[in-house]
């Protein structure tokens, strides 16, 4: 359980410590083998043609979830042009969804990379997602992803791309954690070739199945009450139910935070020490500013950092 | 007892490969092969690898914590969460 009073009073050393032993390791290094390899490669797709029906697939998951965004993985093909690759089929997996965030748990990927035939584990390497009518910029949250996604990868480079319901694009060759160089996206369905009626249909049906079963939508646990270790959510504000706070651990009940008061922080409050609320969760991820707003808390970034990121002062 | 049998056994071709295995790893970047020494940890083999902070499973779709020991070839699945926004 959180013991944030208390960690934050054994910071001011408020409480007796025990002497602790330190033990030195005889080699502090940190493994890197995998991503030095593959960190200097030139980027693999520099060209990326959306064909017809992956485009469709693309726009029907986009529009079908309405004001949320979907997230998924796409197939690419190289084709006979260097360093353009052809995205021919695009999906989805279970995720949770939400007006400027999405997520999908590792389970969930898991599942999606064990039902990948054999041959075409090499071919569903693209990372997509979509910014509902947002401009198509990575966010903070993007780019963490990114390095985290590099990481189970195993430091192997793979193309990423965002696109909103103004069928606008950014794509980028995630190469290493610091460098990534941006991919020209063509979509061939505007060039004149285009799905028969009954192919758009079937596409569509799929694409709707797929997301009312594996699409989830966030529900705001404010105001809401929750009954202990049930499943279902009430409104009824009956006696002996708790209030619950969500966090990225699971739900605390509120009256925790008000009870769990040490002496020792007790003390400080009336020496005139202020606690304030350290939780990481709610602090850039770059540059570690309490995040205030909702559109920051969702974004995982502040405005700062945002506006640096939306003006491309960060360098690729 | 002839200790010169038992050291030229344990020194074999076929005694030595059999103190390694091969892993097969499969992700998102498709299958990667290590060659590994019988007996490392999983925690080991993820710190090597730069797999820290993944989930691995065998090929029954069970989790490999920590403390498990690769101690014969096998074929193992690495994800992460995905998180956009």
């Amino acid at each position: 359980m959180k013991k944030k009073f208390k960690k934050a009073a054994q910071n001011l050393g408020l409480i007796n410590q025990t002497q602790q032993t330190v033990t030195n390791t005889l080699y502090p290094i940190t493994e890197c083998y995998n991503t030095i390899k593959h960190m200097f490669s030139p980027p693999e797709v520099e060209k990326l043609v959306i064909e017809p029906e992956a485009w469709f697939k693309l726009m029907y998951f986009i529009h079908l979830i309405g004001d949320y965004e979907i997230s998924g993985f796409g197939r690419i093909q190289e084709t006979d042009e260097e360093g353009t690759y052809s995205l021919i089929d695009v999906d989805i997996i279970k995720q949770t969804v939400r007006g400027a965030y999405v997520e999908s748990d590792e389970d969930a990927v898991l599942d999606f990379i064990r039902r990948v035939p054999v041959d075409q584990r090499k071919e569903w390497t693209l990372d997509w997602h979509s910014h509902v009518n947002m401009g198509t910029t990575p966010s903070g949250t993007d780019w963490t992803n990114y390095s985290d996604m590099l990481k189970a990868r195993s430091g192997i480079q793979f193309p990423a791309m965002i696109v909103n319901k103004r069928d606008e694009y950014t794509a980028y060759q995630i190469i290493s954690e610091a460098k990534h160089t941006e991919i020209d996206i063509y979509k061939r369905a505007i060039m004149g070739e285009t799905v028969p009626e009954e192919r758009l249909v079937e596409i569509y049906n799929e694409c709707k199945q797929k997301v009312q079963t594996l699409c989830t939508k966030y529900a705001a646990a404010t105001g809401t009450w929750y009954k202990p270790q049930s499943t279902t959510w009430s409104n009824n504000n009956q006696k002996g139910w708790t209030y619950y706070d969500e966090t990225d651990d699971g739900y605390y009940p509120r009256h925790y935070w008000e009870d769990e008061e040490d002496d020792e922080v007790v003390e400080a409050k009336k020496q005139g020490f202020v606690f304030d609320d350290d939780d990481t969760d709610y602090a850039c991820d770059y540059c570690g500013a309490a995040l205030t707003t909702t559109e920051e808390i969702s974004n995982r970034c502040c405005k700062t950092c945002w506006a640096d990121f939306t003006n491309n002062r960060w360098s690729k | 007892m002839d200790y010169s049998r038992i050291n030229s056994n344990l020194n074999a071709p076929e005694a030595r490969e059999t103190r390694e295995a091969k892993v097969s790893v499969v992700s998102l970047g498709g299958v990667q092969d290590y060659t590994v020494r019988a007996g490392m940890t999983v925690s080991e083999f993820k710190s090597v690898y730069g797999l820290n902070g993944t989930k691995i499973v065998n090929e029954n779709g069970d989790t490999l914590t920590s403390d498990a020991i690769i101690s014969r070839d096998m074929q193992v699945f690495v994800s992460t969460p995905k998180k956009n926004g």
